[in-house]
């Protein structure tokens, strides 16, 4: 079976009926080639989101939105609408780089959970259902312990606020890097990314592994510092729960 | 409408961005589409979306102003990006590495960088991003393709040689 290179472009780009997305899932898993050809598109999906996705949080200039509101016959008093706008345009520039990154994990998801179906790899770093990517359980076991992990093809570095409360971090295992962020009883995977570097074949230290995409939501997620030793010590004993 | 517009600004920054090579020329650019996209409001058709038409304005002032560009021929200052760039900054190394991304877009001729702006910056469908450029679907996906291949190639060239 062959999938063509603009097919697998339409694959990882979300663009396939359900009919042809399986046919392209199938050769995933028998095509060790084909997944890698895959795993590049998505990552420089991911390039590029992480790159421009930061835009999104910076302030707008004032001369361009009173251009719109000059321009507009049906002014509002400067004084309200300037607050309840500012309102808006923060929870918009707080979701949207969010959400973007929450689909191309999902894509990236589908890759993911296509690899963990493949013959001789059970049991890989993630769970994929109901689209929604979760830690597997040995990923979720260093993601509940404080400090930095470093095993064997997985390692936890960087512990930070989510600006909407949850606690995420940032996270390489197999070949993947992402942050994980606690969403009720789990770690959802919110972004994933293929790792720097050769893929999961040795160990690294913190902070080298992690892709620009990975960093630079970091930046646009993060509420606050970075959690101390302490801090993730607290987190943890109250099982990584918004307090 | 007026709020609606304001709302896609941050979006319309972004697409900017993705297209110009600095964040001064980015906003210039909006401030074109905003100026252009506000004179025509009548000309906008209520069941098509606002910020598709938007983006259709933007790529069609960022065509002119290549074209204008072109013919001018002089300096659009490569000196004062840089200028922005060098100050001693713990984020120096990243935008370093940043740099790049920026550099290998320009690398693309105009047309696949769209294609490549709107589809995997934005996240527009094939189809949004065919109507927005004003082009047929297959052209669209042959220029994502070839604008795709070209950028991996440069942001990613060990992973190209070894596959």
């Amino acid at each position: 079976m062959t999938v063509e290179d603009e097919t697998l472009m339409a694959y990882v780009d979300g663009e396939l009926d359900a009919a042809e997305n399986a046919r392209v899932e199938a050769a995933l898993r028998d095509d060790p080639a084909l997944r890698r050809r895959a795993e590049t598109m998505q990552s420089l999906r991911g390039t590029l989101a992480g790159h421009f996705n930061p835009v999104l949080s910076e302030p707008v200039p004032d001369h361009l939105e009173a251009l719109v509101r000059k321009a507009s016959p049906d002014r509002a008093p400067a004084g309200t609408d300037g607050g309840a706008s500012w309102l808006a345009r923060l929870l918009q520039d707080w979701h949207a780089p969010h959400t973007i990154a929450v689909a191309s994990a999902v894509a990236a998801g589908i890759l993911i959970g296509t690899q963990l179906t493949a013959p001789g790899s059970p049991g890989g770093p993630f769970a994929f259902e109901n689209g929604r990517m979760t830690a597997g359980s040995r990923l979720a076991s260093a993601l509940d312990r404080p400090g930095a992990q470093n095993a064997p093809s997985l390692a936890v570095q960087v512990s930070f606020r989510h600006q909407d409360g949850r606690y995420c971090r940032t996270f390489t295992a197999s070949g993947t890097a992402g942050i994980a962020c606690r969403t009720g009883g789990d770690w959802q995977i919110d972004l994933a990314a293929p790792a720097a570097g050769e893929a999961g074949t040795e160990v690294r230290t913190a902070g080298t592994a992690l892709p620009l995409t990975v960093l630079d939501s970091v930046d646009t997620w993060m509420s606050g510092d970075a959690l101390s030793a302490a801090e993730e010590e607290a987190a943890a004993a109250h099982g990584w729960q918004p307090q | 409408m007026e709020n609606e517009i304001i709302s896609y600004l941050p979006r319309l920054r972004r697409f900017a961005r993705s297209l110009t090579r600095d964040a001064a020329d980015a906003d210039d650019l909006v401030q074109m589409t905003l100026e252009r996209a506000l004179a025509r409001l009548d000309q906008w058709r209520d069941g098509t979306r606002l910020d598709s038409w938007m983006y259709r304005i933007m790529k069609n002032a960022w065509i002119d102003e290549v074209r204008f560009r072109q013919r001018r021929d002089t300096r659009f200052a490569p000196e004062e990006a840089g200028a922005a760039v060098g100050r001693e900054d713990p984020e120096f190394d990243k935008r370093i590495r940043a740099m790049s991304v920026e550099q290998a877009m320009e690398t693309l001729p105009e047309d696949q960088r769209l294609a490549v702006a709107l589809v995997l910056v934005e996240g527009l469908s094939y189809k949004e991003a065919a109507a927005v450029m004003d082009v047929p679907m297959g052209t669209l996906t042959s220029r994502l393709a070839r604008g795709r291949a070209a950028l991996e190639a440069i942001l990613n060239p060990q992973r190209e040689a070894s596959s």
